[in-house]
């Protein structure tokens, strides 16, 4: 696994040698000593000397060298180095051997690096080269499928849309479900997380570790039950010195929609049939002297001629709202070393026009990483990014502001434009061509981290460090209505048009990591690591907002051109701090057992004062059994390793900063101060807490052909926090206490397998899977269930979090066509209730399975790679279809064809209800889809071009690739529409619950890119 | 030279710790504890503020008199009578409640609201003797008794029978006179509800001042509710005291409007007529006039439209049809809409004060209970004196007998229409709601009301008890649903 990672990672990568006094030329071969296969990037020095180069991809090099060498000194990582004397030789093919006891793998675990075999606990590595390259501008996204257990759901297609990770099922219901993010060793606060996904760019990234269990998690306490990402980014370390630039080129558009709306004709029809009469055809009507007659009383020719007319208008709305998305990126990355200074400086400038006019991304990144070794006891890095980000927003909303309500809404025979020229308002009141220029969003995020580490070795293994971090995040946004717009019509004042708000925020926190670790060994065979850290992070957060109204014009739009103030204009600010103390002790003996036990202390002014600290432990162990007498004998099992951990873990980010506190807080009535009580006190609030257990095996067999890794988790969350209703004639009407409880179970897989690995042939196939099972089982005292605010689900103790709630549909009465429910007991009645609804069991938004397969396959600089990504047996309410396939409300705006299947004469069965222009189309289970589906995420297809044609012109690396994403979906439930839904709606839904309901969000979409990397 | 960093390093994190503690404390920019919130005379000012605020929105809920479209006083108990008609080209918000088709899990948390005004009362009268004795003590004082009053009241009527109806055992709704955020009280009997709402309101009646400003209750606004709070209970005498009180001791700025003065009320550019009204501005974020309708480009579009029946009462030299009915073409199709809460001259749309008892009400309720006190003289001469202030041509009536009563009766439906006070006259008379056959449409034609009937003293005039209360406190006995 490691091995194929690094020639990935290396490949196509060759560095300039520095050319000095050279007498003669040496080449040569590497091969790996176990397998022949050949080594592309090994390091090939002089001793004694700086200079030196690296094998190509099939492994040659060509080194020249001064008459004075005498040894060449090959390495490469995770092999042993080698030495040859160089005598009189011309040619020297190496043959290296890998390390046998893998121990030079290393991977990122909490606050330090850990040899990988020696961890006991369960994490997954998705490597730098994994996310390279992707024209998806955040970094989360760009997880789906990618590790074990790792759910990652895109929010929706918007340029720059976040993700929602969740590690092993999801661990809360009111508070955060997101893991920590921790960026080179900086904690990121939670809600500055996602912007900095987004922000940083992911060609930057050495690689994600994802943390899992207890043993790596309770490290991080009070933070760390989600599960904790930690991004490690490039250094100058591994190569020469080189310059690469990259470009990136691509254009995407909506996922095509697996349903058709109605033709003007049938849809002019399905109105004739329901009794309705639209504008355009009352228009029609007085406009050809027919005024005093209706659509009903005009014989059949007349009406005939009038939807002609409207037909004759008819226009596809979807065409004139959407575009071509179009994609653009450069990259300049200058990387290497330069005796004991490495660095690594890059700047991107990513460009995302989206698939409609007034939503866009443009992004400047960049970075500087320096690294030196001052002494050979003190060393000193700082590492620095800071990424700018404009975007132009859309409205995500339930109604005609939202292109992608409107695309789908606005009937085809309503025109653009009234004869006069002026923008048509359609029968939504509102047209959003016109609301998408006149009535902007735009969003700017300045982002970025600066970390500064001092590290000490004053004796042999202790190395003692101090880390400053800091995280920065900048945000605003302007909102204007513009004076004279349609929406300036219904929201402004008429004395004073257009309003224009700016708001905004700034959190500035830092994380201060005093460490040390200290090794040491015990005769030959107890081997001992201790780590004691103390940490502190303070996060300052500021917010403001104005708003002004009456503005002179749509080009006048900062505040100072407002003629009133709108009343709202405001600051905020809030500070928390935790501050922690840690210890973590491993032991092994004889590299065979392994045990590690962990010791954490929390203190937080989020906490209330009776529960000001917390305490979470985790102790682990592994067995290496490939290191045991009676396995050494069987070549074929490189590692094999049993392991188990058992730990604790906290949730904060659920808390209010000031939540603990009895609060009166401030307002105005008739424009004076007011003081109203506003929070009831709770002393003793506290993190909610999870008890993580695991045990699993990782593997590598067949010289690391076959890899993988097994897991068994019970995770145990309890004091949940809850918004505990009071009795409302107290005034208030609830308090945040820590009450309830709820598991997930489950299993997680991962195996990758090189299929093939002749000669220059390489063929990769690899997959994972998780399995979860959620499960409430307490809630607080004498409450059995609460449903969500969307009135959608329930969270009740023995089902799984978000169990849908739903009225069930029993059909249309074949006689009559009325629409028929269950009611509680399961009787059919024809009267709809709310209180009819019923939990219905096994049918929620959590899937049954995830995760992601693929494939690679390489061949003299032929790369091809496919990566699916699925999700199995979720259920998401469809609200677009509700919408779209109503029972005859939805007659005033477009409806999907599947709307004519509809009642029309006794005994029609399996129709919807004979339609009414006045019904509504009940939220029921009919519109409750499952939602499983595989997705071909991504496809790369690259060339890199031969070293010797490149360097003819001074090129040492040139490398050309095509990338399509969302090639191709599997729907195998025919879900209406995309099955893989994230945000559902950003604005039109009480609470976010991921995957629950579609409400047309942005859609996803399919993107077709070409790039080029060059290295110089 | 080692050891000298080593030293340091671990001098570091000594530091690093010691300095930590102290940060682990940290109090709100934005707020102050509970226990600081009542030091100075000016904490009572803000706190009586907060509690009048209330009655516009909280964080929670503005479904009070800054309601729109999850109830408010401004519509729903007319939505709930014969005064309005469900607008098809409306976003048909509250429907549920014209259809009379609300249950626990969807009905008016009115509850939820005016509790939350009680609480703000309550705080500041469970510390009053942080004050030291005096006018400004009392008045204080009598203000939040008054709020405390009013907003049971408003429970009462809402969530209770009639007093007139009710027995001694028929459940009213806890009053709450504590701050406790934990307690779980039973509902009070109803009779003993309105003997509190009584007490709170004659013992402010002694301590509050006699003009505290606009938005702002006073002495005239207490005796007016009084006079409210005694019809409903058909205590005429009562009635009678009251409101001559009110008459008496209402400040010049507030008499009763005349046909000029009547438009401007609406507009918020006249104080006139008004004893107590809930201020709205525009930075509040409470436009109460979208629960009716919202202006667009293609006309006005109604949520509801007053029923046709009704505005056939009122004639064209009837100042109030100007002030509360609209005309609007909306997609060819003429409509009227409710014109009361359309804004101010200048500023936001939708956005103007909730009048909670105006002088035109006070004249009204003097009326009914000088008629049942069999005075028909002084009733005639009430109702006399508010139509010459109604109507531009107004001539005397000379009505007696059940002619008088019913004039007195139709002119409180004219004068209080949309003013949150029909269902609440219906149910005090004990009488049905009884609507008209008529659409939604300016001529009478269009969708007509599916519920045309209520019974007299059905369940469905005791609102449900919002089933977020009945969950968290089980010691509340729900309606009958």
């Amino acid at each position: 696994m490691q091995k194929k990672l690094l020639i990935l990672f290396l490949f196509g990568l060759f560095a300039i040698s520095n050319v000095f006094a050279q007498d003669r030329k040496i080449t040569g071969k590497v091969t790996g000593a176990n397998d022949g296969q050949t080594l592309p990037g090994v390091s090939v020095r002089i001793k004694g000397s700086t200079g030196g180069t690296q094998t190509d991809i099939n492994g040659i090099y060509t080194i020249n060298i001064p008459a004075n060498a005498t040894t060449l000194i090959f390495s490469y990582i995770g092999f042993i180095n080698s030495e040859v004397v160089i005598g009189s030789k011309t040619q020297i093919d190496v043959a290296l051997t890998q390390d046998d006891k893998q121990l030079t793998e290393v991977v990122v675990t909490g606050y330090q690096t850990k040899v990988k075999t020696s961890v006991s606990s369960s994490l997954s590595v998705v490597s730098g080269k994994e996310i390279a390259d992707k024209p998806v501008p955040s970094i989360d996204n760009l997880l789906q499928g990618k590790a074990a257990g790792v759910q990652v759901t895109t929010e929706n297609g918007r340029p720059g849309a976040n993700a929602y990770i969740r590690i092993r099922g999801t661990g809360s219901v009111n508070a955060g479900q997101q893991p920590l993010l921790v960026v080179d060793g900086v904690q990121v606060p939670d809600d500055v997380a996602p912007q900095f996904y987004t922000t940083l760019n992911a060609n930057d990234i050495k690689n994600i570790t994802v943390l899992k269990d207890a043993a790596s998690v309770s490290l991080y306490g009070a933070r760390g039950s989600n599960g904790v990402v930690l991004i490690t980014t490039k250094n100058g370390s591994e190569s020469e010195s080189r310059v690469t630039y990259s470009f990136q080129y691509g254009t995407n558009k909506k996922l095509a929609d697996n349903f058709t709306l109605m033709s003007p004709a049938q849809k002019l029809k399905y109105e004739y049939d329901l009794g309705y009469e639209n504008p355009d055809f009352t228009l029609y009507l007085s406009n050809n002297g027919l005024g005093d007659k209706t659509l009903f009383d005009i014989t059949s020719a007349q009406r005939q001629a009038g939807w002609n007319a409207l037909i004759k208008q008819s226009h596809n709305w979807m065409d004139d709202i959407l575009r071509s998305g179009r994609i653009m990126q450069h990259q300049v990355t200058i990387s290497g070393h330069e005796k004991k200074t490495n660095y690594y400086v890059s700047f991107q400038k990513y460009d995302q026009a989206g698939i409609t006019i007034g939503s866009d991304l443009n992004r400047y990144t960049g970075k500087i990483n320096l690294s030196t070794e001052v002494k050979p006891w003190f060393s000193i890095s700082n590492n620095l990014s800071l990424g700018q980000r404009s975007t132009n927003e859309l409205r995500d909303i339930y109604n005609a502001q939202n292109p992608f309500v409107a695309m789908y809404s606005y009937n085809p025979y309503e025109p653009i434009f009234n004869k006069d020229g002026s923008y048509n308002i359609t029968s939504q009141s509102l047209n959003v061509i016109e609301a998408l220029k006149n009535n902007p969003e735009n969003q700017k995020y300045l982002d970025g981290y600066n970390t500064t580490t001092l590290d000490l070795h004053p004796i042999k293994g202790l190395n003692v460090s101090s880390q400053f971090g800091m995280t920065y995040n900048d945000y605003k946004r302007d909102y204007f209505v513009k004076p004279g717009s349609i929406l300036d019509g219904y929201i402004a004042d008429p004395t004073a048009p257009g309003e224009k708000t700016d708001n905004g925020s700034t959190e500035f926190s830092y994380d201060w990591v005093n460490k040390a670790i200290y090794k040491f060994s015990v005769g030959e065979d107890h081997h001992f690591s201790a780590l004691a850290v103390q940490e502190f992070q303070k996060d300052q957060f500021s917010s403001y907002s104005l708003s002004k109204k009456g503005f002179a014009s749509g080009d006048l739009g900062t505040q100072d051109n407002g003629a009133a103030n709108d009343g709202t204009n405001s600051t905020s600010k809030a500070v928390w701090t935790i501050a922690s103390l840690l210890g973590e002790l491993d032991y092994n003996y004889k590299e065979k057992y392994y045990v590690t036990g962990s010791y954490r202390r929390d203190g937080s002014s989020r906490f209330g004062a009776d529960n000001k600290y917390g305490n979470f432990y985790s102790a682990s162990a592994s067995w290496l059994l490939n290191q045991e007498d009676f396995l050494k004998g069987i070549s074929w099992i490189n590692v094999l390793k049993l392991r188990g951990s058992i730990g604790s873990a906290g949730n904060f980010s659920g808390i209010g900063n000031y939540q603990s506190l009895g609060l009166f807080r401030y307002g105005k009535y008739n424009n004076q101060l007011t003081a109203v009580p506003s929070q009831v006190p709770n002393s003793d609030l506290t993190w909610e807490k999870k008890l993580k257990r695991d045990i699993g095996v990782d593997f590598e067999l067949f010289d690391g052909r076959i890899t993988g890794a097994f897991d068994y988790y019970n995770e145990n969350t309890t004091a949940l926090l809850f918004n505990v209703p009071l009795s409302q004639t107290t005034g208030f009407t609830n308090v945040v206490r820590n009450v309830g409880a709820m598991t997930n179970k489950g299993i997680d897989m991962a195996l990758s397998v090189d299929v093939v690995r002749y000669k220059g042939f390489k063929w990769n196939v690899y997959g994972n899977i998780n399995y979860n099972k959620n499960n409430v089982t307490e809630l607080y005292n004498g409450s059995t269930e609460i449903d969500d605010l969307n009135g959608l689900g329930v969270v009740k103790p023995g089902y799984p979090i978000n169990t849908f709630k739903l009225v069930r549909y029993a059909g249309v009465n074949s006689a009559t066509g009325a629409a028929q429910y269950y009611d509680k007991t399961g009787k059919i009645t024809e009267e709809y209730s709310s209180d009819d609804a019923v939990i219905l069991k096994d049918k929620s938004p959590n899937p049954k399975f995830f995760g992601g397969f693929g494939t690679n396959l390489s061949y003299k600089g032929i790369e091809l790679s496919g990566d699916f990504t699925y999700t199995l047996g979720n259920y998401v309410f469809n609200y677009n279809k509700e919408t779209l396939v109503s029972w005859g409300g939805g007659v005033y705006t477009a409806q999907a064809t599947d709307a004519l299947n509809y009642w029309k004469k006794p005994g029609d069965k399996n129709v919807l209800p004979k339609p009414d222009a006045n019904a509504t189309t009940y939220d029921t289970d009919l519109y409750l889809q499952k939602a499983s589906y595989i997705r071909l995420k991504n496809v790369t297809l690259a060339y890199t071009i031969p070293k010797n044609i490149t360097q003819k012109v001074h090129v040492q690396g040139l490398r050309v690739f095509i990338t399509g994403e969302n090639l191709l979906t599997i729907n195998p439930n025919h879900f209406f529409g995309d099955p893989e839904v994230g945000i559902g709606s950003a604005e039109s839904f009480a609470t976010t619950i991921p995957g629950q309901a579609t409400l047309f969000s942005y859609p996803n979409t399919r993107q077709l890119t070409f790039g080029v990397d060059v290295t110089f | 030279m080692k050891k000298i960093y080593i030293y340091a390093s671990i001098a570091l994190l000594g530091l690093g710790i010691s300095s930590c503690k102290k940060e682990l404390t940290q109090n709100p920019y934005n707020a102050v504890n509970s226990e600081d919130a009542f030091k100075t005379p000016d904490d009572f000012s803000n706190a009586l503020r907060g509690a009048y605020a209330a009655y516009r929105s909280t964080t929670n809920f503005a479904v009070y008199y800054g309601g729109q479209d999850g109830g408010a006083m401004a519509s729903t108990p007319d939505i709930l009578a014969d005064n309005l008609i469900l607008n098809q080209q409306g976003r048909k918000s509250q429907q549920t409640f014209f259809d009379f088709k609300y249950q626990p899990n969807n009905t008016w948390d009115l509850w939820g609201n005016a509790y939350a005004v009680i609480l703000r009362a309550n705080f500041i009268l469970a510390n009053i003797d942080h004050l030291g004795a005096g006018d400004f003590k009392n008045n204080i004082q009598g203000e939040a008794l008054a709020v405390r009053a009013l907003a049971h009241f408003d429970l009462l009527r809402t969530y209770a029978k009639s007093y007139t109806s009710a027995t001694d055992a028929d459940l009213g709704v806890p009053y709450v006179t504590s701050t406790d955020p934990n307690a779980l009280p039973a509902r009070d009997p109803d009779k003993k509800c309105y003997d509190l709402v009584v007490a709170d309101f004659e013992k402010a009646a002694t301590l509050i001042g006699a003009d505290n400003g606009v938005g702002r209750m006073d002495k005239a606004a207490v005796e007016g509710l009084l006079s409210r709070v005694y019809l409903y209970m058909g205590q005429w005498q009562k009635v009678v005291d009251a409101a001559t009180s009110a008459i008496n001791t209402a400040p010049d700025a507030n008499k009763l409007a005349d046909t000029v003065e009547f438009p401007k009320i609406w507009l918020d550019a006249s104080e006139r007529d008004v004893l107590f009204k809930v201020k709205i501005l525009d930075g509040d974020n409470v436009q109460i006039g979208v629960g009716y309708e919202q202006a667009s480009p293609a006309g006005v579009k109604a949520e509801y439209s007053p029923d046709y029946a009704l505005t056939l009462l009122y004639t064209t030299t009837d100042t109030r049809k100007r002030s509360y009915i609209g005309q609007t073409v909306l997609n060819t199709v003429k409509y009227n809409y409710i014109k009361k809460y359309f804004g101010r001259a200048a500023g936001a749309a939708n956005v103007v004060d909730f009048k909670v008892i105006r002088m035109g009400e006070v004249y009204l309720n003097r009326a009914e209970a000088y008629y049942n006190l069999t005075k028909p003289a002084d009733a005639l001469a009430d109702l006399n004196t508010l139509r010459a202030n109604r109507y531009s041509d107004d001539t005397p009536g000379a009505e007696t007998g059940q002619a008088l009563y019913n004039a007195i009766q139709l002119q409180r439906r004219l004068e209080l229409a949309f003013e949150g006070a029909r269902f609440f006259d219906i149910k005090r008379l004990n009488l049905p709601v009884q609507r008209s056959s008529f659409g939604d449409k300016a001529d009478g034609s269009g969708i007509a009301a599916s519920v045309k009937t209520v019974p007299a003293n059905s369940k469905l005039f005791e609102l449900p008890i919002p089933l977020a209360e009945t969950n968290a406190n089980k010691n509340i006995k729900q309606n009958d649903y």
